[in-house]
């Protein structure tokens, strides 16, 4: 049987030459490359019939071609496109649609203490680590997003950080798209932490104006025996935009890895989550917030796998929407057979603010060990009706007392963050991107 | 200052205020007491805005101002605080930020300025040493893990702050020992003054002890049957509110 090919997929098959000519030479890569080309000629873009895509139909929802970005732009990035994190003492690498701008980054200090490969160079010299752990995580099943990224991928970094060593200060990526053209960014990062590593890694994603693009970045996390990485990424592309992402990561023995993702922009998001403990005494914690409005859609489809005993693993989503705007959450903890003791925690919470909106949860426990502890819920509801009209009863105008309420939603997603200066700047985030959504309308 | 006049409400075709009239001057504290069910707590969300009462008659005067017009928040801003007799929990937000919302936002519909930061913490510091409210409850969220003591004394304390003309207090004494009792009549003896109103709806006599009133009415089925002097209240607490709820029948 065969499909009509939709234009974008078009675009995407049309591309795969001349990205071959252009994109980063890497020897030892071309055969996943390959495989992604193969595979993706095969299936095109996911649509409803895949289960995993039931709400999410990208066939549909790129209704044009969207061609990669293989070359760099010089675009400015305007004043207005600030970090949240601005305030914060960090290293920062920033890229600006899909590549690496050393004069805009500042992360010297970081190379000091870690190895780090721009991935926007030849890769044919790259290390061994880098060979070996790139595009690993999860290899299991193909997908079309992930294929996309291995195939166009124009900029991103890898960092190694050595056995012991805690890096001095938080290290952010800013991801910055100016949306001047439809096309596709594609951005890689890959951690690799050696045992008893520390790193705060923050990921932003910021559209400038109101142009449609796809942004599709891929996060990859190993971490060593007894290594800790905290995680926290903000995505706030344009309004129109397209922003599709994989995060994967890879949990040692005894380490914890320890997640915010938050999504305040995009027409459309797509969050592939998926982390695997593979060492004993692991944690991993997976906190996420939606803000969405207007006619925003965001699907998160999240995988834990406790692969071996004694793990713990912890998700919490709390999602608001307004107006027409649609939430879904598929999270799916896996316990293998030899995964005794496994403790695993999942809550995902929506929040509706119109009539209008809507929020799905699918919540999926596949145990395959008797010894374990797994809890799952899921809760959808309006505003608390005696809590607001508390508020207004002490003087605060009801627009006011709706943001308090929606900050203190929101801000038990962001109080599963450890860094008190770090959570403080993401609720204060928060609440710039509400007041200035109440400006709006 | 508060004019009541023949006030009706329903809730969902449920006729619960039947006819209330009262006045209340500056500097009178009037007691509303009555059997549970009466209507007592309605009357009180009422007055303070909750919009789930259809009012199918009579008005309500502040100020020489139309109350039943105005939002909650503006009856706020006007001077109006309602001490809830189950103070809501809210999650996440923290007492502090709340009061400071509340004084600001109370304010800011004022047309004043706000208050700086150093000043309202004085200001709070005081007011919370007064009624024992510890720093510890001030951090934490409003109401959260609060026992029903501590709720009744913040209540009090947002009373204070918020430094409002007409008091209405719901039940503040239900669930308070004798030593909490006198730690919350004292918080509100301090805020007696010819300037303002005070509404203390109780169930029970015994706060009345500590806080006396000038005129205490009974409210039976949603109508005040009865009105007199603080001896009213005394007998009501010999005969009990039987002959009342006949009354209603
Ligand atoms: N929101 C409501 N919905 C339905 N019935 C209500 C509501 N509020 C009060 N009532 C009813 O109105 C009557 C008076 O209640 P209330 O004012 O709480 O009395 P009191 O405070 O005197 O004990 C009761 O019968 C109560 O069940
Ligand atoms: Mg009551």
């Amino acid at each position: 049987m065969s499909i009509q090919r939709s234009e974008a997929e078009t675009a995407y098959l049309e591309a795969f030459a001349e990205a071959g000519e252009v994109l980063p030479k890497a020897q030892w890569l071309e055969p996943a490359r390959q495989a992604a080309r193969d595979s993706f000629a095969e299936t095109g873009l996911p649509h409803r019939r895949d289960e995993a895509w039931r709400w999410t139909d990208l066939r549909t929802v790129l209704d044009t071609g969207f061609p990669p970005a293989l070359t760099g732009s010089q675009s400015e990035v305007p004043a207005g496109v600030k970090s949240p994190f601005t305030a914060l003492d960090r290293h920062v690498i920033m890229f600006v649609d899909g590549h690496l701008r050393a004069e805009l980054s500042d992360y010297e200090g970081l190379c000091g203490a870690a190895q780090c490969v721009c991935i926007d160079e030849d890769l044919d010299d790259a290390p061994q680590w880098l060979r070996e752990k790139f595009g690993s995580a999860f290899t299991d099943e193909h997908d079309a997003v992930s294929a996309l990224n291995t195939v166009f991928l124009t900029g991103g970094i890898a960092i190694s950080v050595p056995a012991g060593t805690k890096v001095d200060k938080p290290v952010e990526l800013i991801f910055v798209n100016t949306g001047t053209e439809p096309q596709t960014l594609n951005t890689r990062c890959l951690l690799v932490l050696g045992d008893g590593a520390e790193i705060t890694l923050l990921e932003t994603h910021l559209g400038v104006g109101d142009g449609r693009y796809v942004a599709n970045s891929w996060t990859e996390v190993f971490l060593g025996t007894g290594a800790r990485a905290e995680h926290i990424k903000v995505q706030n592309e344009t309004a129109s935009a397209v922003h599709l992402a994989n995060t994967h990561s890879v949990i040692g023995a005894g380490a914890t890895f320890n997640s915010l993702c938050l999504s305040a922009g995009a027409q459309t998001t797509r969050n592939q989550i998926k982390s695997r403990l593979d060492g004993e005494g692991g944690h991993v914690g997976i906190a996420g917030a939606y803000m969405l409005s207007d006619r925003q859609h965001c699907d998160t489809a999240l995988m834990v796998d406790h692969a071996v005993p004694e793990c713990t693993s912890g998700e919490l989503f709390k999602c608001v929407m307004d107006d027409h705007a649609r939430g879904i959450f598929q999270g799916k903890i896996i316990v293998r057979p030899d995964a005794q003791k496994t403790d695993g925690m999942q809550m995902t919470q929506g929040l509706l603010l119109s009539e209008t909106a809507e929020f799905d949860a699918k919540p999926e426990l596949e145990i395959f060990a008797d010894d374990v502890r797994c809890t799952h819920g899921a809760t959808c509801g309006e505003l608390d009706e005696d809590q607001m009209f508390y508020l207004r009863s002490r003087g605060i105008p009801a627009d006011e007392a709706k943001s308090l309420l929606i900050a203190a939603f929101i801000g038990e997603a962001v109080d599963e963050i450890e860094s008190e200066e770090i959570r403080d700047l993401v609720k204060a985030y928060v609440a710039e991107l509400r007041d200035g959504a109440g400006d709006g309308s | 200052m508060l004019e009541i006049k023949n006030l009706h409400a329903k809730v969902e075709d449920q006729p619960i205020l039947r006819g209330i009239d009262l006045t209340v001057n500056p500097g009178e504290v009037h007691a509303i007491m009555g059997p549970n069910g009466s209507g007592k707590s309605t009357l009180s969300h009422v007055l303070a805005g909750r919009d789930d009462y259809e009012i199918t008659e009579g008005s309500v005067s502040y100020k020489g101002e139309d109350l039943l017009e105005m939002e909650p928040e503006e009856r706020a801003a006007h001077g109006l605080f309602l001490a809830f007799q189950y103070p809501i929990e809210i999650p996440g937000v923290a007492t502090m930020t709340f009061l400071k919302t509340a004084v600001n936002s109370q304010r800011k519909l004022r047309g004043e300025d706000e208050l700086a930061t150093p000043d309202f913490m004085k200001l709070v510091r005081e007011k919370a040493d007064q009624l024992k409210v510890s720093q510890d409850m001030l951090r934490r969220s409003v109401n959260v893990g609060f026992s029903g003591g501590e709720k009744k004394r913040a209540e009090i304390l947002q009373m204070a702050v918020l430094d409002p003309t007409l008091c209405v207090l719901d039940e503040t004494d239900s669930g308070l020992d004798i030593d909490a009792l006198r730690v919350v009549a004292d918080g509100v003896n301090a805020l007696r003054g010819p300037d303002r109103g005070m509404v203390i709806i109780t169930h029970y006599q015994r706060l009345l002890n500590y806080i006396v009133p000038d005129h205490v009415h009974v409210l039976s089925a949603g109508k005040i049957v009865r009105s007199g002097g603080k001896e009213l209240a005394l007998e009501l607490e010999e005969s009990g509110y039987a002959a009342y709820e006949a009354d209603a029948a």
